[in-house]
């Protein structure tokens, strides 16, 4: 009786060595690394990074639950957390192609950073940047040619409301102070008051444009349907995870 | 947000000018302009007679004389001498009911012009010593009065010349007194203490002193504007009664022509209202 369990036991090994070969020698690990994929493919980043970090703790040496990690943080748009973490990765298996896509794609000064974080950003984001200065946030949403038009655009009327501003303040004190043409210079008061007007409601438009176009540029925190899924395959061409990412190659 | 703060920077701007007609803080007196009158003129004193304008000094064109500007011409009358119908260092003028001009220069003689026709005529001042120094004239009710800053005394004669009253005025309760400028209002004639000029005697027409003032600034000249009198400072004219109670300062305000920088004659116009003011070499009128 005890020869044909024992046989099963090692065909369940074997086939279990095949599935997870190479991922971990501690398998209380490999179970947190298995359940953080399920929730990563369920987009439950929170729960999927719970598990990676389980699985971490268990095995420190356990590349591919660093690197769900990082897809995790990257997927929630953490991007300093995921750099490191795919630098890590790339410390504990050089070379690892997953890895080091994503940290090429957040290095500094790489091209496909701007696409990488071209990722759709949070309405708020955008709106409170693009509130503090329009153009900051279509500049934080990578949309850098509406960014300058909008923030030179505002810079320009704020420069020329100041100008007509003070140009306004002489007027007025020249009215003020003088005793004789009173009445052109009264005018050329009220003309030099009028003036500020153009300044400040161009101010005030390119203001609500970008704050508008920010609402209506941003994420609304929903799953989208331009997602794109990658998958992501490791050594010996076994499917580990399906990581989603939202990253448009 | 910085809209917002560049916008309060804005000025109010209200139509409260103080000398602006129009304004809602008008005080009744607006700048009208500068008076021409002949270059390389110097003006030692400024009436507004019945035929306009008329100035005493001395002309380039004509030596000490009395100017009387009528539009661009300028009549002169007089030329620089020491006899009769002539002047030297010729220092006040003033004008009768009858539009005739009273001139005094360095001598003790009155010199009288009839300006409609430039007549001239002279009496002299009895009891005014010779040499003169400083003499200064004004008209009141028939009579003329003359401050001597020598005798310092104020002499009161008729308008033909017969001397009526004289009253010494060398020492007030602020201290020593030397006769300058003299004055007149509706019912009071002023002397101004030509050694410390913001100290003003009051005198009825017969001469008896009836106060004494401190006005707080130089006093140069004055003249009586609709019932009130105008006190030229170097810096403002000042509208009082006779008491000298102040109701209105004004040519301090602002910058530009309208201001009185230099002040040192006032004659006033009194059909229209309008004060002309020796304000350094320029005469500026002023008006509602």
């Amino acid at each position: 009786m005890k020869k044909p369990l024992f046989i099963t036991f090692l065909l369940i090994a074997f086939f279990a060595s095949i599935i997870y070969g190479g991922l971990s020698d501690n398998q209380q690990a490999v179970k947190y690394y298995s359940t953080g994929v399920s929730y990563h493919k369920k987009k439950d980043f929170n729960n999927a990074l719970m598990y990676y970090n389980a699985a971490i703790k268990k095995d420190r040496k356990f590349w591919q639950a660093w690197l769900g990690l990082g897809i995790c943080y990257y997927s929630m748009a953490k991007y300093r957390n995921a750099r490191l973490i795919f630098s890590y990765v790339l410390s504990l298996k050089p070379g690892e192609p997953t890895a080091k896509k994503y940290y090429d794609i957040m290095s500094p000064g790489s091209r496909k950073n701007a696409a990488a974080l071209n990722t759709p950003k949070s309405k708020g984001d955008l709106m409170w940047r693009s509130a503090c200065l329009p153009g900051m946030g279509q500049f934080y949403n990578g949309e850098i040619a509406k960014g300058y038009i909008y923030s030179l655009g505002f810079i320009a009327s704020i420069a020329a409301l100041i100008k007509y501003t003070l140009d306004e303040n002489d007027a007025v004190a020249a009215y003020n102070n003088t005793n004789y043409d009173y009445a052109d210079k009264y005018k050329a008061a009220q003309d030099a008051q009028s003036k500020i007007i153009v300044p400040a409601a161009v101010a005030v438009g390119i203001w609500s444009i970008s704050v508008l176009d920010a609402y209506i540029s941003g994420s609304d925190g929903k799953p989208s349907s331009a997602l794109k899924a990658v998958e992501i395959k490791y050594d010996r061409g076994i499917t580990v995870a399906w990581n989603i990412a939202r990253v448009e190659f | 947000m910085l809209a917002v703060v560049v916008l309060t920077a804005c000025s109010g701007l209200k139509r409260n000018n103080p000398y602006d007609p129009d304004g809602s803080a008008y005080k009744g007196v607006t700048y009208k302009g500068d008076i021409n009158y002949p270059a390389g003129t110097s003006i030692t004193a400024m009436i507004y007679g019945t035929t306009g304008l008329c100035l005493a000094g001395y002309s380039a064109a004509s030596g000490y004389c009395v100017m009387r500007l009528e539009g661009t011409i300028t009549d002169y009358v007089g030329s620089t001498g020491d006899t009769p119908g002539h002047f030297r260092y010729i220092q006040d003028i003033c004008a009768d009911d009858s539009g005739d001009i009273y001139a005094v220069d360095n001598k003790n003689i009155m010199q009288v012009i009839t300006p409609t026709t430039d007549a001239m005529s002279s009496w002299t001042m009895t009891n005014v010593t010779t040499t003169v120094d400083k003499l200064s004239i004004t008209y009141l009710s028939n009579h003329i009065y003359v401050s001597s800053n020598i005798d310092k005394q104020i002499f009161e004669y008729s308008t033909t010349g017969a001397f009526i009253d004289s009253v010494n005025l060398s020492f007030t309760a602020y201290g020593p007194f030397t006769p300058g400028r003299i004055f007149k209002s509706a019912n009071h004639i002023y002397v101004v203490n030509d050694a410390s000029k913001n100290q003003i005697v009051e005198f009825t027409p017969n001469l008896s002193q009836d106060g004494l003032y401190d006005m707080q600034d130089n006093i140069y000249d004055a003249s009586v504007n609709g019932g009130l009198l105008e006190l030229i400072a170097s810096g403002a004219v000042y509208n009082v009664d006779e008491n000298m109670v102040l109701s209105l300062k004004w040519g301090n305000f602002g910058v530009g022509p309208g201001m009185v920088f230099n002040g040192e004659l006032i004659a006033c116009d009194q059909t229209t209202g309008d004060t002309y003011l020796l304000d350094g070499q320029t005469i500026k009128r002023f008006g509602e």
